[in-house]
């Protein structure tokens, strides 16, 4: 009895031995030098694609279209469960693979300038691509977003731009007729207050008048007071607090906040009362329209025009690229691939307006015009892409301002914190936080 | 059993002699130590190590051992007690709601005669616990919306209840309890399994003895049910002193808002460690194991003082 | 006595009865609720999703929710190998812990050995380890072992982490169990493994099979270490599957329904599992009972 037992427990140490044991993988190991690099890109490209991205866009149909043009390269998509807010997740296994100088995607689709390549170039985990992608391909980026894949740190370019979305005032033209009697978009801050007030007296709880995510930097206060200030980021890339534009901001937002859906503090929580049919007007970007044409909101009575003016025009937008990982095993193939696989007209065409999505590239945007692919929302959103302030992508935008301006804005609508506190509070701590980053 | 105790033999040597004697045990333990040692204890040494160290995932140029400073930083951190309230806050909701609900529950479906009628309702009560978390933080987080979640729509439109909150988790004073909430209904059903089974442990004799005794239900319940579920009071107590640590309810659902409202202990660890500034992982590890540390000496603590009382 | 009639009695026994299953099944229905919901809303034509106040219940049912959602799935990544992945993954690790605690739950409360209460405060203190700050060593251990990447990089790690409350739940059944019967077998001349074998084994099966299903849920559904972990399909497990199905701020084309139809999706593995391990559930829970 003793001895089978004794036996038993040996056994099942000795298994879980075999186990870690036998878990070698079989695949030969990967050569650890590329080798002297060849004008034509060839091999094996391991192409790491966020699902969220997989799931609307036909990759296989890109990777089709790319090997038409160069068939030597063997493209193989790899989804990553990334989201937005799982970015420092995605970062920590970057860097923990550039332990061991590995990679585990030789190119990576997904990233936003001002999310994942702030901290990954900090690091020295990304190549910078300046001098990978030809010159005259650069000029071709709209200006606006030229700045915004630069890391602001060293003046680089880490991301390889590709769909970029673009904030402007989404209305129902019949919900505006109805309260204000015309169909019209209100064009300034001053037109929007005063026709939240109309549809508050035409349609009481049932419809509210102005959505946006107002606790989210990017999404409320920055392109807002973009508006009003042509200095919306100091030297550092820091958000300008000291210009009077940000005290008028927060004011506006107070004054804003009674016509928002309740739910406007979660993410894309006016976006759903949008879809739902229980808001007149919201900022957003482009997907936002889509989204409710999809919610079966009537298609013709979904509009979007250019971003609300106060002192001057501007908007804010974002733009989702590719970056390349120090350790990637193949960077010729990346590069081409960028160059051809993501810039092929196919590619192009996916963008508008199936998934409404602008490629910010002047001559890509000029042949959809030339076709008659190019849709209605897209020219105004374009004119402010060249003259806005993109975010910065730098370290502290997510990990220092984002936070404290959510909790601070929380205290002034949600606990009448006054602007005044408000604006002290944001900078003091702003301050601090930055100085403790550097 | 007794010619063991010899006189001449020096400390050591009986200590060897106690172990030689306890080579059962120690060969009984041994998988479960092979496991923890390598893949838990190993890595757990590091992130205490890490407490004495100046490690900033994003600056490694500033690795530095700085002795004793984070736990002096630690101990001098306000966060430290205003986050650790809310948790204790969750906890003292949550753990008595769910506690009770529970043993009610449990109580109730032990006395239900038929073993299939039985199954089906432990089956349903269970339900929710098996779910993955991830998801379901997502699906009450349209439960909870105002304009047209169902939680809304149910209470004032079709239940006409006069409801003094309507913002759920988008207002500080009802975002905790709306997390309370979900978790009791997330996880009640493993605290009442765990009921179920101390109730089924308990001989049949006793409780018709007791009967036979002229007990009523209550005194049933009171004198004979109640003490002998201790054991399973103090499973679940020790279970329960993880919410502690909660992280992952405010993290997806919350974001530790509005105004910190729901920033537990745990998530502003989290979030010194893996969102804020530089990654702060050593100061991070500190308030971590800081927890742990705590945690631990009440379970043992809370444990001392049940057997004593059991005894 | 004679003044209560037998008729009397047995009214108020059914009307008892009667109160006490109405509670049990309102338990039931508010435990339910919310999944019932979810069904309502992924089941849901969209035109019936986006409207205030929404209905609890639909009017018309539709599949086309069910098919956008496998479209967009099979575009992202192989399910059939994902399923496969977590069944090995989970299967595996609640089998090293229910053995590896079984064991050590024995040792802890019945045998005596120096050491024992320090070494089982040692692993109890694991309950509150938080994983998140222990990967990066984590990462670097299996990455030496060559573990990046395989199933067993994922077991291992997993049955650690899982070992401390199956542990303490472990030696509290064990100590649940009286004195006496130990003191009765050892009379009989059983040694230590017969008396684990045949006698205190049988008696805590019902908490051996809690101790799986507690291991079992988190198991399936954990992240970090997989994401971490894994990046190939080979070895990922179907939790990062359903991190694939999320909506992303940026994209369109992610409706109400869709979202809760991919909820939905992510429910049935678990849900198959837990209905089919009912049997063993109940079964352990009853044998407990009979053994007493």
């Amino acid at each position: 009895m003793r001895k089978s037992m004794f036996i038993t427990v040996v056994l099942l140490v000795i298994a879980s031995l075999i186990l870690v044991a036998c878990a070698t993988p079989a695949a030969a190991p990967a050569p650890t030098s590329a080798p002297a690099a060849p004008k034509a890109a060839s091999g094996k490209l391991r192409l790491g694609v966020y699902g969220q991205y997989l799931q609307q866009i036909e990759f296989k149909d890109i990777v089709t279209a790319y090997n038409k043009q160069n068939p030597n390269v063997q493209v193989e998509i790899i989804a990553i469960p990334g989201e937005e807010q799982a970015w420092n997740v995605i970062a920590q296994k970057i860097q923990l693979e550039a332990q061991q100088k590995k990679a585990s995607w030789d190119v990576l689709l997904g990233p936003t300038p001002f999310i994942e390549p702030g901290a990954l170039a900090k690091l020295g985990l990304v190549d910078p691509l300046d001098t990978l992608i030809p010159k005259s391909v650069w000029d071709d980026v709209y200006g606006g977003v030229l700045k915004e894949v630069k890391y602001t740190g060293d003046g680089k370019i880490y991301t390889f731009p590709w769909w970029s979305d673009v904030f402007g005032l989404i209305y129902r033209p019949s919900m505006l007729k109805e309260a204000t009697g015309s169909e019209n978009p209100p064009t300034n801050w001053d037109e929007i207050l005063a026709a939240n007030v109309k549809i508050k007296s035409k349609y009481g709880d049932k419809v509210y008048g102005f959505g946006m995510d107002w606790n989210w930097l990017h999404r409320s206060m920055l392109p807002i007071m973009g508006t009003m200030t042509d200095k919306l980021f100091t030297a550092d890339g820091v958000i300008n607090l000291d210009d009077p534009a940000a005290k008028k901001t927060l004011e506006l937002m107070q004054k804003l906040y009674p016509s928002l859906p309740p739910s406007s503090a979660e993410a894309l929580g006016s976006a759903k009362a949008f879809q739902s049919g229980a808001l007149a007007m919201e900022i957003y970007w482009q997907a936002q329209v889509l989204r409710a044409i999809q919610a079966k909101q009537p298609e013709a009575d979904v509009k979007m025009v250019g971003f609300p003016k106060g002192t001057r025009s501007s908007t804010l937008f974002w733009t989702l690229g590719a970056m390349i990982p120090k350790y990637s095993e193949n960077k010729e193939a990346a590069v081409d691939f960028m160059l051809k696989g993501m810039l092929d007209p196919l590619a192009v065409e996916m963008s508008q307006p199936g998934n409404y999505k602008i490629v910010p590239f002047k001559s890509a945007q000029k042949k959809l015009q030339d076709s008659g692919k190019q849709t209605p929302w897209a020219p105004p959103l374009l004119a402010l892409l060249d003259t806005s302030e993109p975010i910065p992508s730098n370290q502290y935008f997510l990990t220092v301002e984002q936070p404290i301006y959510k909790e601070e804005i929380e205290k002034m609508i949600l606990q009448n914190q006054s602007v005044d506190a408000t604006l002290k509070n944001m900078k003091e701590r702003i301050a601090k936080g930055v100085a403790e980053v550097k | 059993m007794r010619i063991s105790a010899q006189r001449p033999s020096s400390k050591p040597l009986d200590l060897l002699r106690a172990i030689w004697r306890g080579k059962a045990g120690y060969l009984f333990i041994l998988p479960l130590l092979f496991f923890y040692t390598v893949f838990v204890l190993y890595p757990s040494a590091r992130t205490i190590w890490m407490m004495f160290m100046r490690y900033e995932f994003l600056r490694p140029d500033r690795l530095q051992f700085i002795g004793l400073a984070n736990i002096i930083e630690w101990a001098q951190d306000p966060r430290v007690w205003e986050t650790f309230g809310v948790a204790l806050k969750f906890t003292l909701m949550y753990v008595p709601a769910s506690t009770l609900i529970a043993l009610i529950v449990a109580i109730l479906l032990d006395r239900v005669r038929r073993p299939s009628v039985a199954s089906v309702f432990r089956t349903l009560y269970y339900f929710p616990v098996v779910l993955p978390a991830g998801m379901l933080y997502i699906a009450w987080q349209w439960i909870f919306d105002p304009t047209w979640g169902p939680l809304n729509h149910m209470l004032i439109n079709v239940l006409h209840l006069p409801v003094p909150w309507t913002r759920w988790l988008g207002d500080p004073n009802t975002s905790l309890l709306s997390l309370v909430l979900m978790s009791v209904w997330r996880l009640m059903g493993a605290t009442m399994i765990l009921f179920l089974v101390g109730l089924n442990n308990i001989p049949q004799e006793l409780n018709e003895a007791a009967r036979i005794d002229g007990a009523n239900e209550w005194q049933l319940l009171r004198h004979v049910t109640l003490p002998l579920l201790a054991p399973i009071f103090l499973v679940i107590m020790v279970l329960r002193l993880q919410v502690l640590g909660l992280i992952a309810e405010p993290l997806f659902m919350t974001e530790g808002g509005p105004v910190r409202s729901t920033m537990t202990y745990g998530l502003q660890a989290y979030y010194i460690t893996f969102r804020d500034g530089n990654w702060r992982m050593g100061y991070g590890a500190t308030w971590f194991v800081m927890l742990s540390i705590f945690s631990t000496l009440v379970a043992f603590l809370g444990w001392r003082w049940f057997r004593n009382r059991i005894d | 006595m004679a003044t209560i009639s037998k008729t009397q009695i047995r009214a108020s026994v059914l009307t008892r009865q009667i109160i006490f299953y109405a509670v049990l099944v309102l338990g039931a229905f508010l435990s339910l609720a919310p999944f019932l919901w979810l069904m309502g809303v992924a089941f849901r034509p969209i035109e019936e999703a986006y409207v205030v106040p929404m209905n609890l219940i639909p009017r018309h049912l539709t599949m086309e929710n069910l098919q956008l959602v496998l479209d967009r799935f099979t575009r992202a990544t192989s399910l059939v190998m994902l399923y496969r992945n977590s069944v090995i993954i989970t299967g595996m690790t609640v089998f090293f812990v229910v053995t590896c605690t079984t064991l050590s739950g024995f040792a802890f409360s019945r045998l005596k050995f120096p050491g024992r209460d320090v070494i089982f405060w040692l692993v109890t203190i694991g309950m509150w380890m938080p994983l998140s700050t222990a990967l990066p060593a984590l990462y670097q251990m299996l990455s030496g072992f060559d573990l990046i990447d395989t199933l067993p990089g994922l077991i291992l790690p997993y049955t650690g982490w899982h070992l401390a409350l199956g542990n303490f739940i472990m030696r509290s059944a064990f100590s649940a169990i009286p004195k006496d019967l130990e003191d009765a077998a050892t009379i009989d001349g059983a040694g230590t493994f017969r008396l684990f074998r045949e006698i205190m084994f049988p008696l805590v099966s019902s908490s051996l099979v809690t101790v799986a299903i507690f291991t079992f849920v988190p198991v399936w559904g954990e992240y970090l270490l997989a994401f971490t972990f894994t990046s190939k399909v080979d070895a990922m497990p179907i939790s990062i599957g359903i991190r694939l199905l999320n909506p992303g701020a940026g994209t369109g084309e992610w409706t109400f329904p869709v979202a809760a139809t991919a909820t939905l999706i992510s429910f049935i593995p678990p849900m198959l599992i837990y209905f089919g391990l009912q049997k063993w559930f109940t079964k352990g829970l009853m044998e407990g009972a009979l053994k007493f």
